[in-house]
């Protein structure tokens, strides 16, 4: 098939991505002239909902945001408030926030490994398909991802927008006994976090590397998932506070979601940006688990963001087992709050990349706007150019369902959530 | 969303009837593919959940999970529902050999005596399946008898 030919590719519903979104492809000669990743989900305005609520209600609200990574929009937003307020939170409170964190990736990455990611690169239509053939593989990630849900639950009561947190810390320290059990089942699990680091490295992925920019934070000595400063791997080192200065959120007409550019530029958030950027921060065993596979770092391909996801599993099963036998219960949970006008940021990593808060608070404590920047909303200039990359590599020869299955491929390597930036995807191939 | 939760509630009124002693009695807040975990193992399963299948509020009705696995599309992580869960189960080969799924209609004309009367009906069924008087949980293995026929 020639690929000089003029194409047009729309795929109407894009599977194994969360949300509702669409893929529109026209090329001609060989080139590709329009590219969009359509989101047409309706915009949530949970940013507007949350005006005129009390402190207290923004942790239940944010975590509606999203039921895959609500630990996630409730750490970067306890972080805004309780800078608002004037609050620290204690040591103890940060190492099980960091725990506790360490819970959703673990059931985030788990799942979208298995039964989203694997089926593309073991050449079946989904991870049902697959669990036939390699019941296994599915059952490691099922025993990871109960896991990760057992360790939110230990701390929010339930690991679907859990209700443990609050400004100041937890409602109550998780219970010894639940915690020790949960360490000897995050022992038991080591191996299966190991074994998943060779095994996806032995994958057979597609190579195309491509020139992006990476940004997450980093953190003084640790893998970032609670704090750190923001920085690329163009030189940019910011402070959470200064994210304005240099990212820029706009609307684009095919699209309800708006886009995020980093000085104009797209730029990458997510597992292999922060792996890219902090692969010296992992811990010793995480870090020879990564060198045997012979992955080199920075990895300009972005496929290599399923061995990412797996080493980012590896090291928060070793980071909760750390946290969890140190573990000792402090009661009261919380440091005192004391309420008052002031505005606040929070900067987190969630499964998914950089997620970014900002609170402006009023006397009472209640809400006078809030904006929040997930990491799929970041990501959408980046996908965009990642599509037109991959397929003029791949090559327009090739035949449209050949097209579109690489498109939603790529699509689907970032795990993008639409419901958080806004849901997901639906591709029409047409030719011309 | 309004009645989402009937099934905990009929959980709790089969525990309020110290059915707990018959049954290992589990409420599961949107388990997802953990389901499979759950049924791995069992011999015998009742499922019990709020549905929307377009019939009168309140309606309960027994549903196959052969249908169900039908229904079944390629999960997201967001969205890996029941009939997703049953159909990763089954590929999996952990479907237990008695497994009933019992739904009870929900929706907006969901008031408080209907949800009364739902959760009462779906009560009785369960009772009479734990009792031996349905598919695999006795020598009876006449098809279920809802005491509620709403929506037909």
């Amino acid at each position: 098939m020639s690929e000089n030919r003029e194409i047009r590719i729309e795929v109407p519903v894009l599977a194994r991505v969360e949300g509702e979104g669409a893929l529109e492809l026209s090329a001609s000669g060989g080139q590709i002239e329009t590219l969009r990743l359509r989101i047409f989900e309706p915009p949530r305005y949970f940013e507007k909902f949350l005006e005129g609520r009390g402190h207290q209600e923004v942790l239940d609200v944010v975590a509606r945001i999203c039921g895959i990574c609500p630990v996630a929009y409730q750490m970067t937003a306890v972080q805004a408030l309780e800078q608002a307020f004037g609050v620290q939170a204690s040591p103890w409170v940060i190492r099980m926030r960091r725990l506790m964190y360490c819970g959703e990736w673990l059931q985030s990455h788990a799942l979208h490994i298995h039964l989203l990611a694997l089926p593309d690169f073991l050449g079946f239509e989904s991870g049902i398909a697959m669990a036939a053939r390699h019941p296994e593989a599915v059952r490691r990630g099922l025993r990871l991802q109960r896991l990760g849900n057992d360790l939110i639950r230990l701390f929010g009561g339930r690991s679907v927008h859990p209700v443990g947190m609050r400004v100041g810390g937890f409602h109550r320290a998780p219970d010894p006994e639940r915690a020790a059990t949960l360490l000897e089942e995050m022992r038991a699990a080591l191996p299966d976090a190991e074994d998943l680091v060779a095994f996806t490295a032995s994958l057979d992925l597609p190579q195309d590397d491509q020139d992006f920019t990476s940004v997450s934070l980093r953190h003084e000595s640790e893998y970032p998932l609670y704090s750190g400063r923001i920085v690329s791997d163009r030189g940019l080192d910011l402070a959470v506070e200064d994210y304005p200065k240099h990212f820029q959120e706009s609307h684009v007409a095919h699209s309800t979601a708006l886009y995020a550019h980093l000085d104009g530029e797209p730029y990458l958030v997510g597992p292999l940006a922060r792996l890219n950027l902090n692969h010296d921060r992992l811990s010793p065993p995480a870090r020879a688990a990564l060198d045997a596979t012979g992955l080199q770092l920075p990895s300009r391909n972005m496929f290599h963001s399923v061995i990412a996801r797996a080493v980012e599993i590896h090291e928060v099963v070793l980071e909760a087992i750390r946290l969890l036998e140190s573990y000792r219960p402090e009661e009261p949970a919380h440091v005192p709050v004391t309420v008052g006008a002031g505005t606040g940021f929070g900067a987190t990593e969630a499964p998914r990349g950089l997620l970014w808060h900002r609170y402006e608070l009023d006397a009472a404590g209640k809400v006078r706007s809030a904006q929040i920047v997930p990491p799929t909303s970041q990501n959408q200039a980046r996908i965009e150019d990642d599509l037109k990359r991959s397929l003029e590599a791949f090559g327009l020869h090739n035949d449209d369902d050949a097209l579109r299955l690489r498109g939603e491929t790529v699509i689907r390597n970032y795990d993008p959530c639409i419901s958080c930036a806004t849901h997901f995807l639906k591709v029409r191939i047409q030719r011309r | 969303m309004t009645g989402d939760d009937l099934g905990w509630a009929a959980i709790a009124a089969l525990k309020e009837a110290g059915l707990d002693h018959v049954a290992e009695l589990l409420f599961l807040d949107r388990p997802g593919p953990a389901l499979v975990d759950h049924l791995q193992g069992r011999d015998r399963v009742i499922l019990i959940d709020a549905m929307q299948a377009g019939l009168v509020p309140g309606s309960v009705r027994a549903l196959s999970h052969e249908e169900l696995i039908v229904s079944a599309h390629p999960p997201s992580s967001h969205d890996l529902g029941l009939a997703e869960a049953l159909a990763l189960a089954r590929a999996l080969d952990c479907i237990p050999a008695h497994l009933h799924v019992i739904g009870i209609e929900t929706g907006p004309g969901l008031d408080g005596e209907t949800r009364s009367v739902a959760i009462r009906d779906a009560v009785q069924v369960i009772q009479a399946i734990l009792s031996g008087n349905r598919s695999g949980f006795g020598p009876d293995d006449a098809a279920p008898r809802f005491p509620s026929q709403r929506g037909r």
